[in-house]
């Protein structure tokens, strides 16, 4: 599923412009941290599904980003409940801040072509001569390509496990994590030859800096967006007590 | 018969077809190739037969020494009996060392006498990491690991890919002698030359489709040649030779050449 984080489809989301979808995204999850209420986790939910049902991703793919977040969802509620002793809605807020930065986060990464979003962010990225803009956006590109190997590691190495006939569905909790301490060796070993490769055929192929602008290209649903963006944020604001 | 596959059809991601109604069995201490080429579904197959895909597509189509490869339990006491070695062999190591990756893995004392057996000095890289060796040491080191665990069937992913031809054929030969001792083995290959002389059964698959499974591939010219596959030289040489009435072995060849032609 994630041998490519891009997925292909013909939708609304897809078709906004890739700085209108950055700004969208930086400014949903910043709003994230608004909520105090029952009332505003229910609209920042409620503007989620509409984005999910424009860009017709699919639940799978969406749960499959979700699953990723629920260990540290299940950390920090026990660590909320039992050594914070924070009350029950701090502990629905902030699991709701965890799910819901991850779901549109992905959103944004499946609905946008890597090279496209990393112009993008390059020339979204102000005092470019103070800013090393192009090496960030570089950083980023190479860390989101990095994703699905990394993915399709864990799960070759997860296979070489059962081939020795270690099991980690039968482990209890303490097993399990030093079981999964295990992977980062290999993991680590692994991603540092991947990265070396990656570098010895960025120099064969001839990388080179290059300066690139890319043009902010408006279209209705891009007003429709920052529309939304704008009412959304009011209605966050005027909903908290 | 240990393994036997009947009418298995396995997609995969977005929904692609793999396997196509794949029918084959492979009878105990037999030496199966399952040759392809590129993208045919080889590694699927040796996935599925080590049960670490499919679960929710399988129900009745794999019977490995007469029990289905389905439900935990059954697939566990399988697995027991398997092992399987990666065409990427780094996947197999967890550990810092040699030593340590040869210690968790079972018997030193077997580890060290099988990596001899394949021609690697123990003492020069037990203090090496697995991941600082050279792709064919490990996977020399993954095969060993393999076979630490005892398995009555061994599954490998194209084993000599990276290998030098002595090392290959070193490799083929120490699993030659392994099958002569009663392990079945399945073995996945394009590379025709190393499946002539240990073989007891080939397996040709194109398409996730099986085109050819019997004992003698190579008088199947137009399958071999519909799966892009070359017959090889030194066969084709045999064959000729044998048409002309000189029954020769392999090893016979060079000399009966040089007698000939010198």
């Amino acid at each position: 599923m994630l041998n490519k984080l891009y997925s292909e489809k013909e939708s609304i989301v897809h078709r906004i412009d890739i700085k209108t979808k950055i700004i969208y995204t930086f400014g949903y999850v910043l709003s994230l941290m608004l909520m105090n209420n029952f009332l505003t986790v229910f609209i920042s939910f409620i503007i989620l599904v509409f984005l999910l049902l424009f860009s017709k991703l699919g639940m799978k793919k969406i749960f499959y980003f979700m699953k990723t977040t629920f260990p540290a969802l299940i950390s920090i509620a026990i660590m909320y409940k039992f050594v914070l002793e924070k009350t029950n809605f701090e502990i629905v807020r902030i699991s709701s801040v965890l799910i819901f930065s991850t779901v549109s986060i992905s959103c944004f990464v499946m609905t946008t072509k890597v090279t496209e979003m990393a112009k993008a962010i390059e020339s979204m990225i102000p005092f470019k001569k103070i800013i090393p803009a192009y090496e960030i956006s570089l950083m980023f590109t190479v860390s989101l390509r990095f994703l699905p190997m990394f993915i399709r590691e864990y799960k070759r190495i997860k296979k070489a496990k059962i081939c020795r006939g270690i099991y980690i569905e039968d482990m209890n909790l303490k097993e399990k994590v030093k079981h999964v301490l295990g992977y980062f060796l290999p993991m680590f070993l692994l991603s540092l030859e991947h990265a070396y490769n990656l570098a010895i055929a960025m120099e064969v192929k001839g990388y080179r800096k290059k300066e690139r602008q890319v043009e902010w290209n408006f279209e209705k649903v891009d007003y429709i967006m920052f529309l939304l963006l704008v009412v959304y944020l009011v209605l966050i604001v005027g909903g908290r007590k | 018969m240990s393994i036997s596959i009947k009418n298995l059809s396995y997609e995969g991601e977005n929904e692609k077809k793999i396997l196509k109604n794949m029918s084959f069995h492979v009878d105990e201490g037999e030496y199966c190739f399952l040759i392809g080429e590129t993208g045919s579904g080889k590694t699927t197959i040796l996935e599925i037969l080590m049960g670490l895909i499919g679960e929710n597509q399988l129900q009745n189509e794999i019977k490995i020494f007469k029990k289905k490869l389905f439900g935990k339990k059954n697939k566990r006491v399988i697995q027991k009996e398997i092992s399987y070695v990666f065409q990427r062999c780094e996947a197999h190591f967890f550990k810092t060392t040699v030593e340590k990756e040869l210690k968790v893995s079972g018997d030193l004392e077997k580890g060290i006498e099988i990596l001899k057996l394949l021609s690697l000095e123990y003492e020069e890289i037990k203090e090496k990491s697995p991941f600082e060796l050279s792709g064919g040491e490990k996977r020399k080191l993954a095969i060993t690991i393999a076979l630490l665990k005892n398995p009555k069937i061994l599954l490998l992913d194209e084993p000599t890919i990276g290998l030098d031809g002595k090392s290959s054929a070193e490799l083929m030969k120490f699993l030659g002698t392994l099958n002569k001792n009663g392990m079945t083995i399945i073995q996945t290959t394009h590379i025709m030359e190393e499946v002539m002389d240990y073989a007891t059964k080939y397996v040709v698959v194109k398409g996730g489709e099986v085109m050819y499974d019997g004992t003698d591939v190579f008088k199947e010219r137009k399958i071999l040649k519909n799966c892009r596959l070359d017959i090889p030289f030194e066969r084709r040489l045999l064959d000729a030779l044998s048409k002309k009435g000189f029954n020769l072995e392999k090893e016979e060849i060079e000399d009966f050449l040089l007698e000939r032609l010198c």
